[in-house]
């Protein structure tokens, strides 16, 4: 993870996609939490309902809840497919509480994220 | 790009190397899905194992009210008839065809390609005393050798998204119903757009999850299912876009596989199987949601030119779910 951090992802670039997208969060409509766990890993919410933003944390009102090993979450991001992250879900590297789809309403910041340099970098790596 | 539904008369066809090959793969592929144990899908289907889009007449409605609603609303449309005999293309566990038996006195034969699916029609037949009404066949839908003009309603719920040539289809169907008879079609279809992209052979993502999980999946757009209506001598009466009460059922079916995942997990199914289907049905939700998958019910009859026209309701007041009009 030299190079990548998690808080490059939640307080730099999906922030900037998050203002450069201002129909992504309409798309959405929720609160949805990510509790990466292990080494580079941290809570994160995307609050995208009235007043969009991305805070440190968990949300106790998120519609839904992932949670995903730091490895694991760097190797989705870095793939940046939706197909991959339910394949990981089936095989219980992904779990969830709460409305899965709803969590499915990301696609287009992780399509989005995939492309960074550094995120594409770390894959190479 | 072939869009172009072929009209084949009084087909029998399976006379053709091609079809033969797709016809196997069908009987190979399709049931793996279906022939998973009927308790699995009981977890989660309501009493009817209605396994298509059931109506909601409200957002909050209970799916077993939904389910029964479904088929209430279908049987208004073809103004089933004591003395009707129907054919259910694609039948599941047979909700349509008992709710027919049973609530409308109709006889009904149903055709699957799941072992497991007949076996358990034709025994809760048997039990309900319903034997000499309801039967359920195991045939692919491109083998339908029934006598010609057998049916006076035929129907498919759930089922054009496993056929490929929907104009081989219809074209039996046609020669299956008798004159001025009733069709109605129950399934999803794609936006023009995605279709378009399917046939240039560019994949998305919902094509890739939806194949995956029913084995064969083919995403028609909904004036590609009217053109091969059209073709094989149906009108279309009417046309209903279902697509929010789809994502309606799928949510109940999510809800109620994940509150019963300690029975399900533990009893029923593997843990792999299980999570396999909440992945499917969340993907499912998302694909209605973001417009990729929309759902119909579309109402035909067969006609004939030069042949007068009989007098037909000039309201839809009699399809309306709880008008009184029958």
């Amino acid at each position: 993870m030299e190079g990548l951090t998690a808080s490059y992802i939640f307080d730099h670039l999906a922030p900037k996609f998050i203002e450069d997208n201002p129909g992504f969060p309409c798309r959405v409509n929720a609160v949805v939490s990510i509790d990466i766990l292990g080494e580079g890993g941290g809570s994160w919410t995307f609050d995208l309902t009235d007043n969009p933003r991305v805070y440190r944390g968990l949300a106790d009102d998120a519609k839904c809840t992932l949670t995903v090993s730091a490895s694991d979450f760097y190797a989705l991001l870095a793939g940046g497919s939706l197909s991959d992250c339910l394949e990981a879900f089936k095989q219980k590297r992904i779990n969830f509480r709460g409305h899965l789809p709803t969590a499915l309403r990301l696609e287009r910041l992780l399509v989005s994220l995939a492309k960074d340099p550094a995120i594409a970098e770390h894959s190479r790596i | 790009m072939e869009t172009e539904a072929r009209a084949l008369e009084g087909t029998r066809p399976v006379d053709d190397p091609a079809v033969e090959e797709k016809i196997s793969f069908d009987k190979q592929a399709i049931p793996t899905h279906y022939d998973l144990p009927p308790a699995f899908f009981a977890s989660f289907l309501g009493p009817w194992m209605a396994y298509s889009c059931a109506y909601f007449v409200d957002e909050d409605g209970s799916l077993e009210r939904a389910e029964e609603d479904k088929l209430l609303l279908t049987a208004k449309k073809l103004r089933l008839k004591e003395d009707d005999c129907i054919l259910d293309v694609g039948c599941g566990w047979g909700s349509f065809i008992f709710f027919a038996a049973e609530k409308y006195g109709c006889r009904a034969v149903g055709t699957t390609l799941s072992e497991e699916q007949a076996r358990l029609v034709n025994t809760l037949a048997a039990e309900r005393g319903l034997s000499d009404r309801i039967r359920a066949d195991v045939l692919h839908v491109y083998e339908m050798d029934y006598p010609d003009a057998s049916f006076d309603k035929i129907v498919t719920i759930g089922a054009i998204e496993h056929m490929e040539d929907l104009g081989r289809v219809f074209a039996r169907c046609s020669a299956l119903l008798r004159d001025d008879g009733l069709f109605l079609v129950h399934g999803m279809t794609q936006p023009w757009r995605s279709r378009e992209e399917t046939l240039a052979g560019i994949r998305t993502e919902s094509d890739d999850l939806l194949e995956e999980h029913f084995g064969v999946g083919h995403w028609h757009s909904l004036w590609e299912v009217i053109e091969a209506l059209e073709k094989n001598d149906f009108e279309v009466l009417d046309h209903e876009n279902i697509t929010n009460h789809y994502k309606l059922t799928v949510e109940r079916w999510l809800e109620r596989l994940i509150d019963g995942e300690e029975k399900i997990v533990g009893e029923i199914t593997p843990e792999e199987k299980y999570r396999e289907f909440i992945a499917f049905f969340a993907s499912y939700i998302f694909s209605f949601e973001m417009n990729n998958t929309l759902c119909n019910q579309i109402l035909c009859r067969k006609i004939k030119r030069g042949e007068l026209r009989p007098n037909l309701p000039l309201t839809r007041e009699h399809m309306i779910l709880h008008s009184k009009e029958a």
